[in-house]
């Protein structure tokens, strides 16, 4: 079993909207994408990290909620969350490192001019190459 | 009314010295009239999305146009191509012609090609609030 590292931020984030003693004033975050779950590749001994792409097409900047899970005897567990703003037209590149094995969900919580992306890529430290492995375009996250 | 088509952001590979990695844009018209289409393609830098190649295409009818991005814009990047098509009649969002990716590596040794990554005209998406 690969170690995971956990990248949880606290548990107000992870609450719903309108919920908590934030109610009314917090983030307002839009339905969730999700990938579904996907096999990343096994451990090979080479660093294997999940990458997550977020493209921001409007003129302003948007709330963006990150979640990544794992499925561990089928039932998913949080193993990454993260609430960023990104500016109008610009993107961001979130990393979770160690996924190598693992069955992986991404979830996004966004407005649809926000464009999600992913995938699992090799890390080569000795001469620095990176090699996807799995891709996940913005075709691949599907409403729920 | 032309419609523009992302990939969204993605990585593009980098590989040892004596493998060169460049990424293709291919253009396929699956029509017998000439098509024209304007590919763009933009670099993540410090989180600002900067445009490494804007260029306007004629695809010839059911034939193809391939664009070629060199090592040099885009190895080791984060990339992001867009492709604005003619829909010509076809319902909003649809094209005849139809955009892929294709990320490959050549080995400088013997000069043969590997397709590393394959994006396909599936994986593009509209683009949001979408521009000419």
């Amino acid at each position: 079993m690969s170690s995971i590292k956990s990248w949880s931020i606290s548990d107000s984030v992870l609450q719903r909207p309108g919920s908590g003693p934030d109610r009314g004033r917090g983030p307002v975050f839009h339905d969730v994408r999700t990938t579904g779950y996907f096999a990343a590749p096994p451990d090979e001994g080479i660093p294997t990290n999940l990458n997550i792409y977020l493209s921001n097409f409007a003129d302003a900047p948007r709330q963006v909620r990150v979640a990544v899970n794992r499925l561990v005897n089928g039932v998913g567990e949080s193993i990454f969350s993260r609430s960023l703003t990104i500016p109008g037209g610009e993107g961001r590149h979130l990393n979770v490192e160690d996924v190598a094995g693992e069955s992986l969900e991404v979830r996004v919580w966004a407005a649809d001019d926000v464009l999600p992306s992913a995938d699992v890529s090799y890390y080569f430290i000795a001469d620095g190459g990176i090699v996807v492995q799995v891709y996940r375009s913005p075709a691949d996250f599907v409403r729920v | 009314m032309p419609v523009t088509l992302t990939t969204g952001l993605f990585q593009v590979a980098q590989l040892p010295a004596a493998q060169i990695v460049t990424a293709r844009v291919y253009l396929t018209n699956l029509e017998s009239e000439p098509a024209s289409a304007h590919v763009r393609a933009s670099r993540l830098a410090f989180g600002s999305k900067r445009e490494i190649l804007s260029q306007a295409v004629e695809v010839p009818g059911n034939g193809q146009h391939i664009v070629e991005l060199g090592s040099d814009l885009v190895e080791g990047q984060i990339i992001e191509v867009d492709v604005t098509l003619e829909t010509n009649g076809f319902v909003e969002g649809q094209s005849g012609a139809q955009p892929a990716v294709a990320v490959v590596s050549l080995f400088t040794g013997d000069q043969s090609t590997s397709l590393l990554q394959w994006i396909s005209a599936g994986d593009f998406v509209p683009e949001p609030n979408g521009v000419v």
